[in-house]
């Protein structure tokens, strides 16, 4: 088989400086692109750096930006690539700063992660043997318990990408998963918690769910746990507001009413967009203050409040 | 080909734009746009407040759909993964789907799962075809560079979607080819988020965001943007001078197809968006 290009963006600490290195390795059809680093590393360059172990995609080492998506090197077939691609670009996961290669530093990750207070709070006192968890209630945190700490998701993350103050999916994951755990008394702590960490600015990008190498669906228990926030939520944040605004409006006429949504989620700052209302005046598309009601609005009613009960 | 039409929000007021070129294009294609009394698909948040309320609510949709015999046919990425997220629980999962039957039997309403949810992108690929499209094509946007800006919801999770590999999509640049314009498939911004979910939540973090994706815009000198999402249409065109200075115009795919299809931008509403769309072909 004719050599495969892999072009590899590495970072030298002292020059304080990224670059582009390509290097052509043999292949066959079953290699990991892990088996191309370790094999460049092993017969080309011992300098190569990269963070690596398991090579079974258990330990989440090896995460890295591979064409720009973040995956595990160790699960990612290099042929596969090349055949989607056409090229085969490998670079270190995104969102943290390069130390070396490959090699980033993965401190703001777990800074994040401790956000989530990751460890379970029990039931006291503790029973005599162990505690008893029903099969149904384990698959609860079934997917949420999954995770690896490889920062695939983090790593991705868009709002991540522009504002480090954002927990990022993996620590509104780990607050979940021990909030949906029987055994753990702060449920409702760990969702107010995350609410005051910043979770509802994930603009659902769906990164996350898409990158996870452990299928875990980020995504689905994010809205999980704010599900369970807005059962105590004080609704003094922002994207709770945003999310019973919304309700209103539907709830009023069927339809989203951007004209009064800024205020109910802003009080008076919502009006500080309010140039904008000229602009849109004079474009022809201010939505109306007072908007049609759908035929069907009672039924909207009821189903609203059925769901109260 | 009959479709009932689901314009979103959005596409009412402050993308009404959206509407009027979606009609018009429509129109011209003979799709056959059938109006219901739909509801707001909740932007995402009604799953938050409460899973079951979002399939019932969600489930009238659908129910209004199935009793015109027809698909649902969306103008929103939004609408898209939302509406295409409660559809796939409702025919997977019979407990799910009786319980919001229940809800909705009470308004003589009933749904079986027989509909699907399709964004107009995939129908202008897939029920119209991109060789009856190109027959079709009066304006040739030759010269024009534009880039693709998918709106995350049109392509992940896939799982969900269903429509093209969400790690290497290609749908938008297919119909800017057969416009005769140039895609940009180096344009990076192509598969990120634009930030409207936080636009109301956390602006400065949203605008940041907003900003990244038309400084890539200009990294690839892109002439217009086009985006199949009036939601992140709101977050470049309307606030796109909140994020900085690009003028960097943002077409909305109904618009593409109807420039391509020879209509005047009059008619498509070109005039409406904030950013002024300078006539470049």
């Amino acid at each position: 088989m004719p050599k495969t290009t892999i072009n590899i963006r590495r970072y030298d600490p002292e020059k304080k400086q990224a670059y582009w290195q390509d290097f052509k390795v043999d292949v066959d059809e079953s290699a990991t692109v892990l088996e191309a680093l370790m094999s460049i590393k092993d017969k080309q360059d011992g300098s190569l750096a990269f963070r690596r172990s398991c090579r079974s995609g258990i330990c989440g080492s090896c995460a890295m930006r591979i064409n720009g998506y973040e995956q595990l090197a160790c699960q990612t077939k290099v042929l596969n690539e090349t055949e989607l691609f056409g090229f085969l670009n490998v670079e270190p996961l995104g969102n943290l700063k390069p130390e070396k290669d490959l090699i980033v530093d993965f401190e703001p990750f777990f800074e994040q992660l401790a956000k989530a207070k990751p460890w379970l709070v029990p039931r006291m006192p503790q029973p005599e043997k162990e505690y008893l968890m029903a099969p149904e209630e384990r698959t609860r945190v079934d997917k949420a318990a999954d995770c690896i700490y490889c920062s695939c998701c983090y790593s991705s993350c868009n709002v991540a990408a522009v504002d480090a103050d954002f927990p990022g999916p993996a620590a509104i994951v780990k607050a979940a998963r021990f909030a949906f755990d029987v055994r753990d008394i702060e449920a409702d702590e760990r969702a107010a918690v995350m609410t005051d960490e910043g979770m509802w600015w994930c603009s659902r990008c769906q990164f996350c769910t898409a990158v996870c190498p452990k299928d875990i669906p980020c995504q689905e228990v994010i809205v999980q746990l704010k599900n369970q926030a807005l059962k105590t939520s004080d609704f003094r944040d922002f994207g709770a507001r945003r999310t019973r605004a919304i309700l209103k409006n539907i709830y009023r006429s069927g339809k989203i009413n951007e004209f009064t949504l800024p205020s109910h989620i802003e009080g008076l700052r919502g009006f500080r967009q309010s140039h904008l209302a000229f602009k849109l005046l004079f474009k022809g598309k201010l939505p109306a203050p007072l908007p049609r009601r759908i035929d069907g609005l009672s039924e909207i009613k009821k189903i609203i409040e059925g769901s109260r009960e | 080909m009959r479709f009932v039409y689901f314009p979103g929000c959005t596409s009412q007021s402050l993308a009404r734009e959206l509407d009027d070129s979606t009609r018009i294009v429509a129109q011209n294609l003979e799709l056959d746009l059938i109006d219901t009394d739909w509801t707001c698909c909740g932007l995402g948040t009604y799953e938050e407040t409460n899973p079951d309320m979002a399939l019932a609510l969600h489930a009238r949709i659908f129910a209004l759909a199935e009793r015109e015999s027809a698909d649902l046919l969306t103008v929103c990425s939004t609408c898209q993964l939302v509406l295409a997220r409660s559809n796939k629980i409702l025919k997977d999962n019979p407990a799910a789907l009786a319980k919001a039957n229940k809800v909705i039997n009470e308004f003589d309403l009933n749904y079986t799962g027989t509909i699907d949810v399709k964004h107009l992108l995939w129908v202008l690929l897939e029920d119209i075809g991109i060789d009856n499209f190109n027959k079709r094509v009066g304006r040739s946007l030759s010269g024009l560079k534009i880039g693709a800006f998918y709106g995350c919801h049109l392509l992940r999770p896939e799982a969900i979607l269903g429509y093209e590999n969400w790690r290497r999509p290609a749908s938008l640049e297919k119909v800017i080819e057969a416009a005769g314009a140039e895609p940009l498939f180096d344009y990076r911004g192509r598969y990120l988020c634009c930030g409207f979910h936080i636009l109301a939540i956390k602006e400065r973090t949203a605008l940041k965001m907003i900003s990244r994706r038309l400084v890539e815009g200009g990294e690839v000198n892109a002439d217009y943007l086009v985006t199949p999402c009036p939601l992140c249409h709101v977050a470049l065109d309307i606030f796109q001078d909140q994020a900085g200075d690009y003028k960097l115009p943002i077409l909305h795919l109904s618009q593409l197809i109807g420039l391509a299809l020879g209509l005047s931008p009059e008619r498509l509403k070109l005039g409406r968006h904030m950013v002024n769309v300078a006539k470049k072909w």
